[in-house]
């Protein structure tokens, strides 16, 4: 068993590219785990045995985030656990088939399927082990961006960077072993087949023409096959598709995070001409508005969506003035007091689904109105929404000249005085915590992204060898080789990313929400022309680096004129 | 007449509706050096795959030992190879990226000593490549380095597939009579097919094998010592 073992660990780590890839992946994922575990896991422990009542508002604000992240990080860590896990379960199955042959020779020296899957569990746990370590210690010194990050955001001071011990065992030996099971997994799902069929290379499960050619064969191309000679099996074509879409999702994700902050600080600056606003315990009634001063009246509010309890804030303000004009999203500005119901903040149209026209039952001080929803304001204030003054006075029983704030431009007596400086300061923070862990995270993503096309393209294109031996040793020069073996693979690749770019970008929009709707931050969904055509430049730029790599090697087997040799080698 | 080792019963086997092997039957005495003779799709090494345990008849039955091996679990048939079965290939097959040495251990029983395996290389003549890996050996020797693997753990019967297929004569009549030292010796039970009927007279036994159908089964009366065999006949 052993030399059998040695024989597995050799040509697993003969791959170099894919030990490589798989090797970073497995580190990633381990780093993202532990990245954020270690800043959490203590802190979470402190502040949970604490009375929630003795904490202070920013205190409590910190063990919400500690909380959310846990949340996020688990996602996370799922998502990109499941998404290795079908990786290597397609690398293995694409190994085992190609190398059938050895698989027969090797069972008929008397080693049955479950031996041969042990060997390959066994050298997946010997690449996994250094690459989860190496996750580890990355995410001990990683996570001090976070702390960091939390201590900036929430001024608390004393944050200690630390895991439970079953936190330890989940991100390297667990992910190890998982790992090392679906290596195991995806050997023995390729079957008890008869040995002298697998010998032969005769494997009667693989029926002619197959899946992928059949399909090819319904576009009547011109040049049908060459891609019927590069697209051999439907698990590199699945490859491909998982590799694209993850980059995709990953990509589109991790820009619209990172613009999120900006869009948010921008909407927030945007229709505002006051420096202060001042806000008073009790209702007052005054003067008018001049141009200097705005009154309104602001009351914490309780959405009630579908039964569903949304915790929002009500602003009453009148329609035409001098310093506070919200936009709708054409850019269109909005006259407040021209609307009949509720202008939205644009977080309970995205998140929660809330649209124009929709019926929506608001608790003010303990009563309930039923209102419309009339109009999307893109700038409005954080967890806010408004009504004309107008309107809201007369929903809830005032005087038309009531008010409870004050924006102007400069400092009012009376009340509790804020800077909009000061805010957008506080503002600025808040977004940092949270984001920071999501972008790091996102970024990953795409590097990860960027890795499996790079792993996925290799492994297409090195299944091609045989073919490409064959035409070099029939007399086709390079430049037709390369046309006909290697350029339909970044046709096909370039087609996949645009077929599944509409998927990607949804789909990469729900999670945005979801996390969103986990950590209590609205974080609007970005998208550009210049998001996709950045993906679209990567992904070419990474279809020609495979191929370069791919073109070096071939040139090696033909310089070293031992095409016939590795056509003979089973 | 010696000990019946292996026994077919009306086997047959088909190919995507083409019946390659048509109600065969046959027993096998232990020691003897069988040739199965036959031209290429007559079916000759489809009957060897089914007799040695790596291809699943259609229908019928081989019999080990008086054991029906159809109702032995994977277990057992891995058993069965690793400890009473050797197979030599056409094409050697050997792992390249162990040497000689590991090559011929992957085919040893568990605590085969370092005597009986340097014993058995220097009558196959492969003593001296034992650290070489097998891209530094001629066909010939890589053939040898097969049989090598095959016979370490003394087999009670060996199937050889066409293992002289890709050599030149001198390096088959060596394989050939390799293969009767190691008949000889370790009184193993030989089947060897082949579409070339002087290698054939030199086998205890020749079962002729054309269109799925045994034509013609007997045993040799004037056995051909493999140094007299004219090639390419």
């Amino acid at each position: 068993m052993k030399l059998l073992y040695k024989h597995i660990r050799k040509d697993f780590f003969a791959k170099k590219t894919m030990v490589v890839i798989l090797s970073l992946f497995v580190m990633f994922t381990s780093f993202l785990y532990f990245f954020v575990r270690f800043s959490v896991d203590k802190n979470l422990d402190i502040y949970r045995s604490l009375d929630k009542a003795s904490l202070k508002s920013n205190e409590l604000k910190y063990l919400t985030a500690l909380e959310s992240n846990v949340v996020l990080i688990r996602y996370m860590t799922f998502g990109m656990v499941l998404i290795f896990s079908l990786i290597l379960f397609l690398y293995i199955s694409n190994t085992m088939k190609k190398n059938r042959a050895k698989v027969g020779h090797i069972q008929s020296l008397g080693y049955e399927m479950g031996d041969i899957a042990k060997g390959y569990g066994f050298v997946t746990l010997i690449m996994a082990l250094p690459s989860v370590i190496a996750g580890f210690v990355a995410g001990f010194f990683g996570s001090q961006i976070l702390i960091s990050a939390y201590h900036e955001t929430y001024s608390v001071d004393g944050s200690l960077r630390g895991i439970h011990f079953s936190t330890f065992m989940k991100g390297t030996v667990l992910l190890a072993i998982f790992a090392a099971v679906v290596a195991y997994v995806a050997c023995i799902s390729f079957g008890n087949k008869d040995v002298a069929l697998l010998i032969k290379n005769a494997d009667s499960s693989d029926k002619k023409p197959g899946i992928v050619e059949k399909f090819i064969g319904l576009f009547k191309l011109k040049n049908g096959y060459k891609y019927k000679l590069t697209f051999k099996n439907i698990s590199e074509i699945l490859l491909l598709v998982t590799a694209i879409v993850t980059f995709s999702i990953m990509f589109v994700l991790s820009v619209s995070l990172i613009l999120s902050s900006s869009e948010i600080m921008k909407s927030q600056r945007d229709g505002r001409a006051y420096a202060y606003e001042t806000t008073y315990d009790e209702c007052m009634e005054g003067e008018s508005d001049t141009e200097s001063e705005v009154h309104f009246l602001k009351f914490a509010a309780t959405i009630d969506d579908k039964g569903k309890k949304i915790d929002y804030n009500i602003v009453g303000i009148v329609g035409d003035n001098k310093l506070l004009t919200l936009y709708d999203n054409k850019n269109k500005e909005i006259n407040l007091s021209a609307e009949e119901g509720i202008v939205l903040n644009p977080e309970l149209s995205e998140n929660y689904g809330i649209k124009i026209g929709d019926e929506l039952g608001v608790e003010i001080a303990g009563n309930v109105y039923t209102v419309k929803a009339t109009a999307v304001a893109r700038n409005a204030g954080v967890k806010t929404m408004y009504m004309s003054k107008e309107k809201l006075t007369e929903l809830l029983g005032l005087n038309e000249n009531s008010y409870n704030g004050v924006f102007s431009d400069k400092q009012v007596d009376g009340g509790e005085t804020v800077a909009y400086e000061d805010v957008m300061e506080a503002l600025s923070r808040d977004q940092t915590s949270n984001k920071t862990s999501a972008v790091i995270n996102q970024s990953i993503g795409v590097i990860t992204g960027c890795l499996l096309i790079f792993l996925a393209m290799f492994i297409g294109l090195s299944s091609n060898t045989e073919s490409i031996l064959i035409f070099d040793l029939l007399g086709y020069d390079s430049k037709k080789i390369n046309r006909t073996l290697l350029d339909p693979y970044m046709v096909v690749s370039n087609i996949i990313f645009v077929i599944t770019l509409p998927i990607c970008v949804f789909a990469a929009k729900r999670i945005q929400i979801s996390t969103s709707l986990a950590t209590g931050d609205y974080m609007p969904f970005q998208l550009s022309v210049f998001t996709v055509v950045y993906m679209f430049v990567i992904l070419n730029l990474l279809c020609f680096l495979v191929r370069a790599v791919f073109t070096l090697k071939i040139k090696k087997i033909m310089s070293g004129e031992k095409q016939s040799e590795y056509l003979y080698e089973w | 007449m010696g000990k019946v080792l292996l026994e077919a019963k009306s086997v047959s086997k088909d190919y995507q509706g083409r019946l390659v092997l048509n109600d065969v039957n046959l027993t096998a005495d232990a020691g003897h050096f069988i040739a199965i003779l036959g031209h290429s799709g007559s079916g000759k090494s489809t009957l060897l795959n089914v007799l040695s345990t790596i291809l699943t008849p259609a229908s019928g039955k081989v019999f080990y030992d008086g054991e029906d091996i159809s109702s032995f679990s994977k277990k057992k048939i891995a058993e069965l190879r690793k400890n009473k079965i050797g197979f030599v290939f056409q094409h050697y097959m050997l792992l390249p990226n162990l040497t000689v040495r590991e090559n011929i251990l992957l085919g040893a029983k568990d605590g085969t000593g370092e005597d009986e395996l340097k014993e058995l290389c220097a009558l196959l003549g492969i003593e001296k490549h034992m650290d070489k890996y097998p891209y530094m050996m001629s066909g010939g020797e890589q053939q040898r380095v097969c049989i090598a693997r095959a016979v370490i753990k003394k087999p009670e019967i060996l199937f050889c597939d066409e293992a002289t297929g890709a050599l030149d004569k001198d390096n088959s009549i060596n394989i050939v009579k390799l293969l009767h030292e190691v008949k000889n010796r370790f009184g193993t039970t030989v089947f060897f097919t082949t579409h070339n009927r002087e290698i054939a007279k030199t086998a205890d036994r020749m079962l002729v094998l054309e269109d799925g159908h045994v034509i013609s089964d007997y045993v040799n009366e004037e056995i051909l010592s493999p140094d007299m065999m004219a090639w390419g006949i």
